[in-house]
């Protein structure tokens, strides 16, 4: 019954005249859903065009967005059916508008518009409505946008009903979110201009809300849309959208302002020289940050909305002439393929977009710094930087980056050569000793001076418990030092590291639980794992000495060389977005040898032969220019 | 379903790794540091009536901790023991009819042999130590004057908390004085198996309080300071620990013929190019009451060569030494050029007539080839055969050996020059 309803009225389109600017021109097959779309419009159209002038009625119904897109390619489409609306709601309501614009309506649309309807009922309206587009009755889109925001339950946005001062007077009203909009803004860029500074030009020309856009908003952001999801998308980022009586187009004023931090001090990535501000939560300010230290217009953003409730943006920051058009290529696929409701900070987005999760090592590096940033980017690496997450997230990312920090760079190449070492020390060191001195203390006794093995003999000598145990308390109540430490709040904090470190080391001494060399060892460790400059590497060493603590005590030097074989794969077989996690050690590659030794900074000739980028050279093989010419005047005398 | 078969697949897979690892072997050799004794020192005798007795020095580790508390540090550092049993290996278990832990032989320095023992053979010894997995081949062999067990019940280290110690510091000294070689059980069995030459091992004793009659004839008899013909268990002094570590064992195959003194020692290492520096005094050659004390080094290895002339064989060697001077007595100007060359050499001839006495010795006594000369003659023979049925003791007995010492005294300390100080009578 329905099939052949359908049937019969497509039929009667076909025969009834209807002038349709949409169809004019070259005519693109209908795709299924453009078709399911123009039925789903027809029995509005059938309804009101009963009698209605078919101008008038076309400018009524709401447009199938994406035909009148493909339809009119040449014409500004929003604005021309908007005028053809105002006018219409304007002889609806019979209301006086002034006179040159009465005229030029009149004119242009005189033969059409000869009778004059009824205003609609506000429920009829609501009805023919598609609740997707602005409606130009101000009431049906108030009850909308009451609809989708749950007004007034919804504490968080306000809806502020107002008239503008034209002549005649307009209503309007603006809806704005509460915490992230800023009242200053909206008082004197919105609503002061409205109310008030659109009485020094009372009279309107033009249409309407052109008029209110180019003459009367002073926001430096001001847009039209007359699509409830890109309203709704504004005012919940802070824009405020205001809707006036008979526009079927909403203005989206930009007044974004919420409370947030400011650039701050790194805090967990300090260096002693170099730059000292670290991303906060605003992703604008992230990106300003890093295009302060690259002034290059090859630097491209690329934003891109993950979230299906969260609509949070991700910032894909890169040099489009250095890059691996590959490598982007793979950034973006993973972060654009990702279906997730909200992702709520960088550290969650790190492990969607990692390829291996249970992989101990990260591969993904994290920084709060700027600089650091723009180092990689430099050499042909990319950024991910999420809205209101103060860490940017840089792949493909190797082991040897993740022990790196900035201070190697900033520092002369022998100072920096001297930090990296002490870290490679502190790497070994930080998973390996409580394992290794098990092995040492239970199967390879002879190894160790028997001056030293004597001492810690008497030192052992009255703890009841065996070393392995004795090994797994100390190294439990540091990781619970550790993580206590970090939870307790702020006032008592400081004081559990105190509280820990004497109760636990003097106490557990003097009470005989531990030998004191074990608290060496622990402390020597957690040095050490604290030496390890990324967080996360930090935590993956954390439990890989506990491996080796099992390992050490099992089978001695075979179960840490056992552990060391598994661990030497596990790493050399993972990659991070491509690239080899042991690069450019294993495989080796062709790189600056910038990797366990610091080389001088004129030597920084290629960028990293594992990312393959486009630009393979950093700098000419003579980078200091006065060098050359010196050694020149050398060689003529 | 797939994805269940594997995770299972897994799971068995872990289990099994899981299970060989521990049934490992490692398992079973893991010990606790204070389930073990830890053995320092053994000395083995030879007791009456065809017994052995073992005596071991054990440390004891409760002396050794930090933390205070109940008789931490007021408790001896070490325990000597010893027991009696026809078998030395059979002493092992009776340890542990009054010992608590078991012992571990892994941190033990030296092997005491008493001269008893020493003279009966102690191959027996050295190859069941080399055979044990615990022990080091790098211990340092020492043969005692006297019983073993006097040695090691008496030997209390003033300086040192643990005979451990003393041991690696005592060989330290044989470097500066070289009075008594530095022999290890790998090194002595490595010469036993040379073939030829007749391996060293250092001598220790017990210092006696009484007064022995041999000591006084030496002390009478010595009047040339470049000799020191005393051995250990003889060297006149008072006070100290009662451990002495001078002289040398020499042996034949693996029994003990004889005892060198220490300034024999010292000349038979420098023939063997193993010292490294010593305090040489000598009377001075122009003041027959002053004496000259020079401290010297071994300045090369020594070159030695082996001639076959008319009259038989022949070894000529030449060892270099270097030094400075350490005390001038009669504030005669050596420090001059030609002063200088005269006292060198000298000197050079006073040592080359020390080793020549302690090759007449060695010919004399029968102790053989202590100096591995046979080494230089290997490159004579041609097989495997022909060095093994050599001769080498006769050959060598009857090798005329030359020593050439060339000393050069390189500095003159901090005096550059002696002048005579005017003294009240002269003027």
């Amino acid at each position: 019954m329905v099939m052949t309803m359908n049937w019969w009225k497509e039929l009667k389109q076909t025969f009834t005249y209807k002038p349709n600017s949409d169809r004019e021109g070259f005519v693109l097959e209908e795709t299924p859903e453009e078709r399911a779309m123009v039925k789903k419009d027809r029995p509005v159209e059938t309804d009101q065009a009963g009698d209605a002038n078919a101008a008038e009625e076309e400018a009524a119904k709401p447009q199938p967005k994406m035909r009148s897109r493909l339809k009119r390619p040449e014409k500004i489409t929003g604005r021309e059916r908007s005028e053809q609306k105002q006018t219409k709601t304007e002889e609806e309501k019979k209301e006086p508008v002034s006179a040159k614009e009465d005229q030029k309506f009149s004119q242009k649309q005189k033969n059409s518009t000869t009778d004059l309807r009824k205003p609609l009922k506000m429920y009829q309206v609501q009805e023919d409505q598609d609740p997707e587009q602005v409606s130009p009755y101000l009431e049906v889109n108030q009850k909308r946008i009451e609809e989708i925001y749950d007004i007034p339950n919804n504490k968080d946005f306000i809806i502020r009903e107002f008239t503008i001062a034209v002549v005649p007077p307009v209503k309007a009203f603006a809806v704005f979110m509460e915490g992230m909009s800023d009242k200053t803004s909206i008082n004197t860029y919105v609503l002061q201009p409205l109310m008030l500074f659109s009485n020094f030009q009372p009279t309107v020309d033009g249409y309407l809300i052109d008029h209110i856009e180019k003459r009367v908003l002073i926001g430096n952001q001001v847009n039209v849309h007359d699509e409830f999801e890109q309203i709704v998308a504004g005012v919940n980022f802070g824009s405020t959208a205001v809707f006036v009586e008979g526009c079927d187009q909403a203005l989206l004023v930009e007044t974004k302002g919420w409370e947030h931090r400011g650039i701050f001090y790194p805090v967990n990535e300090q260096v002693i020289r170099g730059p000292q501000e670290a991303f906060s939560e605003t992703l604008r300010a992230n990106t300003g940050l890093i295009r302060k230290q690259i002034r290059s217009a090859k630097l491209t953003t690329e934003m891109v909305k993950v979230g299906e409730t969260t609509h949070r943006d991700v910032a894909i920051m890169y040099l489009r002439d250095v890059v691996n058009p590959k490598l982007l290529k793979e950034v973006k696929r993973r972060i654009e393929s990702l279906q997730v409701d909200g992702i709520v900070d960088s550290g969650i987005l790190e492990q969607y977009i990692e390829e291996r999760p249970w992989n101990i090592a990260p591969q993904v590096m994290a920084t709060e710094r700027p600089d650091r940033v723009a180092f990689h980017i430099l050499r042909g690496k990319i950024a991910i930087l999420l809205d209101g997450s103060p860490y940017a997230l840089v792949v493909p990312t190797t082991m040897f980056d993740q022990l790196h920090t900035m201070d190697d760079y900033f520092l002369r190449p022998l100072y920096g050569t001297f930090l990296r070492l002490i870290r490679t020390v502190a790497f070994y060191i930080s998973f390996l000793t409580p394992g290794i001195y098990l092995a040492i203390v239970l199967f390879h006794k002879e190894m160790v001076p028997t001056e030293l093995l004597l001492a810690i003999a008497g030192a052992r000598e009255k703890v009841p418990f065996p070393s392995l145990v004795e090994v797994i308390i100390m190294e439990v109540s540091f990781e619970l030092i550790r993580e206590a430490g970090l939870r307790v709040p702020g006032a008592v904090g400081n004081t559990i590291g105190i509280v820990g470190a004497l109760i636990l080391g003097q106490a557990a001494v003097q009470a005989n639980i531990v030998s004191p060399i074990l608290i060496i060892i622990v402390a020597v460790t957690g040095l050490s794992s604290f030496a390890v400059p990324y967080y996360s590497l930090q935590f993956s060493l954390r439990i890989i000495r506990f491996a080796y603590i099992f390992l050490g005590a099992a089978l001695g030097f075979v179960g840490i060389i056992f552990g060391l074989f598994v661990q030497m794969h596990m790493l050399s077989s993972l990659k991070s977005f491509g690239v080899p996690y042991l690069a450019p050690m294993s495989p080796t590659t062709d790189s600056t040898g910038d990797v366990l030794l610091r080389k001088p900074v004129f030597s920084w000739e290629k960028r990293p032969d594992f990312l393959n980028t486009q630009q393979e050279r950093f700098q000419p093989n003579i980078a200091r220019g006065w060098v050359k010419e010196s050694s020149k005047r050398k060689r003529k005398s | 379903m797939k994805d269940k078969t594997k995770g299972v697949k897994l799971c068995v897979k872990i289990v099994c790794l899981l299970c060989l690892i521990s049934t490992s072997v490692g398992c079973l050799g893991a010990r606790e540091t204070d389930q073990l004794a830890f053995v320092l020192a053994i000395g083995f005798d030879k007791a009456e009536n065809n017994q052995q007795e073992v005596t071991i020095t054990i440390a004891n580790t409760l002396a050794f901790s930090s933390t205070g508390g109940s008789g931490g540090q007021n408790a001896a550092s070490y325990e000597t023991v010893s027991v009696k049993a026809p078998s030395a290996w059979e002493t092992g278990n009776l340890f542990n009819s009054f010992n608590s832990r078991e012992l571990a032989y892994m941190h033990t320095k030296v092997f005491v042999i008493g001269e008893e023992t020493a003279k009966d053979g102690i191959e027996k010894y050295l190859t069941a130590v080399s055979r044990f997995r615990e022990a080091r081949g790098n211990s340092s062999l020492y043969i005692c004057k006297g019983k073993a067990k006097d040695f090691l019940m008496n030997n209390k280290p003033v300086l040192e908390t643990s005979p451990a110690k003393q041991i690696e510091l005592v060989e330290n000294t044989s470097k500066i004085i070289g009075y008594f070689p530095v022999t290890t059980v790998n090194n002595f069995l490595k010469g036993l198996k040379d073939l030829h030459s007749s391996p060293v091992a250092g001598l220790v004793g017990i210092h006696k309080t009484d007064k022995d009659e041999q000591v006084e004839k030496l002390l009478r008899e010595t009047t040339d300071p470049l000799q020191e013909p005393y051995y250990a268990g003889a060297v006149p002094r008072t006070g100290g620990n009662k451990a002495e570590f001078i002289g040398t064992a020499v042996f034949k195959d693996d029994k003990m013929v004889g005892v060198l003194s220490g300034s024999e020692t010292r000349t038979m290492l420098l023939l063997q190019g193993k010292l490294t520096s010593s305090m040489y005094n000598m009377t001075d050659p122009k003041h027959d009451n002053f004496n000259i004390a020079i401290n010297l080094r071994q300045a090369r290895k020594p070159e030695i060569r082996i001639k076959h002339e008319a009259d038989g064989l022949k070894i000529e060697e030449t060892v270099f030494l270097e030094g400075e001077f350490v005390a001038i007595e009669s504030g005669e100007n050596y420090e001059g050029i030609e002063t200088k060359r005269q006292l060198e050499q000298a000197f050079s001839r006073e040592v080359e007539k020390q080793a020549k006495e302690l090759i007449a010795k060695t010919k004399e006594q029968n102790y053989g080839d202590i100096f591995q000369y046979d080494r230089y003659y290997r490159k004579e023979l041609a097989t495997w055969e022909e060095w093994k049925n050599l001769n080498w003791k006769e050959i060598y007995d009857q090798t005329e050996i030359n020593i050439i010492c060339k000393t050069n005294i390189r500095r003159p300390g901090f005096l550059r020059q002696t002048l005579p100080i005017l003294r009240a009578e002269e003027k």
